[in-house]
């Protein structure tokens, strides 16, 4: 018998543990062949889901007895602090390196910002910043109406800010925000805010139709007189002296802010071959890595928090306010032109570049095929990344001040 | 109490930020497409030519 225990570890370990982590383990081994399954049908994103199922599936699938008699893995140790104990385990987990040398640090995050700025066209928010700015600010409501929820739920401040940042609906910026203000809980948060990302493509559809009648969702927005036209040289240099501005204003993000922008001038500067650098192997291979590490980090002595059901319920709130938030915002706007607007624009406040600004007309087509706001949708949607980063550097610098 | 107090100023303080990089983006297009609205229009370049022609012409031995 005890031959089979050692030869067959993954059984024996699920047979010798705690009940609840082994219910726990089997539970996660069956949520990661259904993310599997969900991304193979496209209804939740497939670059990030599929490589995500299954490592959620194999790492729970994959425990093992270690050389001390603890159960473990050999793919990565999330919890290791002490420096000699890094190097040995460098050694011998195999993500372990890309744990450290790019998630811990917001490299990875990094990468991928510099991915959305080599696909972002920011021509509409220099012809019209004003109104795509209305509607990312309006946008951000659940990122801030999910703090003091998240205090009443029994977490800190740093914890709340960290998961209410889910509210502004940018992976990395979640990521690298829960690194800086929620060390310990940042694994969970982050798997949770890519989680829910996957489900806004989802979700946000119904609270358009909910939020937004028939009669105002198929408005056309039209301009008077159509706007001067805007070469590349211009977009450069508003994205070198932009960036520039935002970095003087909060170093805490600048990261953030050079990895967008810099994204944004190598495609304005016409640089094409690294362009398809950034914008192909940089992050979709940041994309796919992040995938495989969120899974693996969703093993179950992990997640089992008590903190993860808390986090859970945060999230969907911090989503649902920000969505409400911009559709509110939608409205601001449709009332200062004059119904001149279209408010299911405002949904695409919500940055998740490019999702939520393809669901925007993806349902404004539906009630009205001749309508095209994509190019509002996707201003709001590029400042929806830039609010997020000023918010970020906010709680960053702030939030540890309010203690 | 405090921490919304405290929550809600930074929302404002996000507002005021936020429309500040607006007022920047603004200025800057204004400014580099400027340019556009000194551009000499059809008629003005024809009686600039034709004032260049009066100033170039040699008087009359």
């Amino acid at each position: 018998m005890e031959i089979l225990y050692k030869l067959f570890q993954g059984f024996s370990t699920l047979a010798l543990s705690d009940p609840l982590i082994s219910f726990t383990r089997v539970g996660l081994i069956f949520l990661g062949l259904l993310l599997v399954y969900l991304g193979k049908k496209g209804i939740l994103e497939p670059l990030l889901m599929i490589p995500m199922g299954l490592g959620m599936a194999t790492i729970n699938a994959s425990i093992m007895f270690m050389p001390d008699g603890t159960q473990g893995n050999i793919f990565v140790d999330p919890m290791v602090t002490d420096v000699n104990q890094l190097i040995n385990i460098l050694q011998i987990d195999w993500l372990q390196p890309i744990y450290t040398y790019m998630f811990s640090n917001g490299l990875i995050a990094c990468f991928i910002f510099m991915g959305i700025g080599g696909m972002i066209d920011i021509s509409y928010i220099l012809v019209r910043p004003f109104s795509s700015m209305t509607l990312a600010l309006f946008a951000e409501l659940g990122t801030f109406a999910t703090i003091p929820v998240a205090m009443a739920m029994g977490l800190n401040l740093n914890e709340s800010a960290s998961i209410a940042m889910v509210g502004g609906a940018d992976g990395p910026m979640v990521l690298y925000t829960s690194l800086m203000l929620a060390k310990d809980l940042f694994v969970p948060i982050t798997v949770v805010a890519y989680l829910y990302l996957g489900l806004t493509y989802g979700g946000y559809p119904y609270l358009i139709r909910l939020l937004v009648p028939k009669k105002l969702r198929g408005i056309q927005v039209t301009y008077s007189k159509p706007p001067k036209p805007i070469s590349q040289s211009m977009k450069l240099a508003a994205a070198v002296i932009l960036c520039v501005v935002l970095c003087f204003l909060f170093p805490v993000a600048s990261p953030l802010f050079f990895s967008l922008f810099i994204g944004i001038a190598i495609r304005e500067s016409g640089l094409t071959h690294i362009l398809e650098f950034i914008e192909g192997p940089l992050l979709y291979g940041s994309t796919f890595l992040l995938g495989i590490l969120l899974g693996i980090l969703c093993e179950a002595h992990l997640l089992l928090n008590p903190k993860i059901l808390t986090l859970l319920v945060l999230g969907i709130i911090a989503l649902l306010f920000s969505g409400i938030g911009g559709i509110l915002g939608g409205y601001v706007m449709f009332f200062i032109k004059k119904g001149n607007f279209n408010p299911a624009i405002g949904c695409a406040g919500v940055s998740c570049v490019p999702s939520t600004a393809k669901v925007v007309q993806k349902e404004v087509s539906k009630i009205n095929p001749n309508a095209i706001v994509l190019q509002e949708a996707l201003g709001a949607n590029i400042m929806g990344v830039i609010t997020t980063a000023i918010i970020a550097g906010l709680f960053i610098t702030l939030i540890p001040l309010f203690k | 109490m405090n921490i919304i107090y405290n929550i809600m100023l930074i929302y404002g303080l996000t507002f005021a930020i936020g429309l500040a990089v607006s007022g920047i983006i603004w200025l800057l297009y204004t400014t580099m497409t400027a340019k556009d609205s000194i551009k000499i229009t059809h008629r003005e370049s024809y009686s600039e030519m034709k004032r260049l022609k009066r100033k170039n012409v040699k008087p009359v031995q």
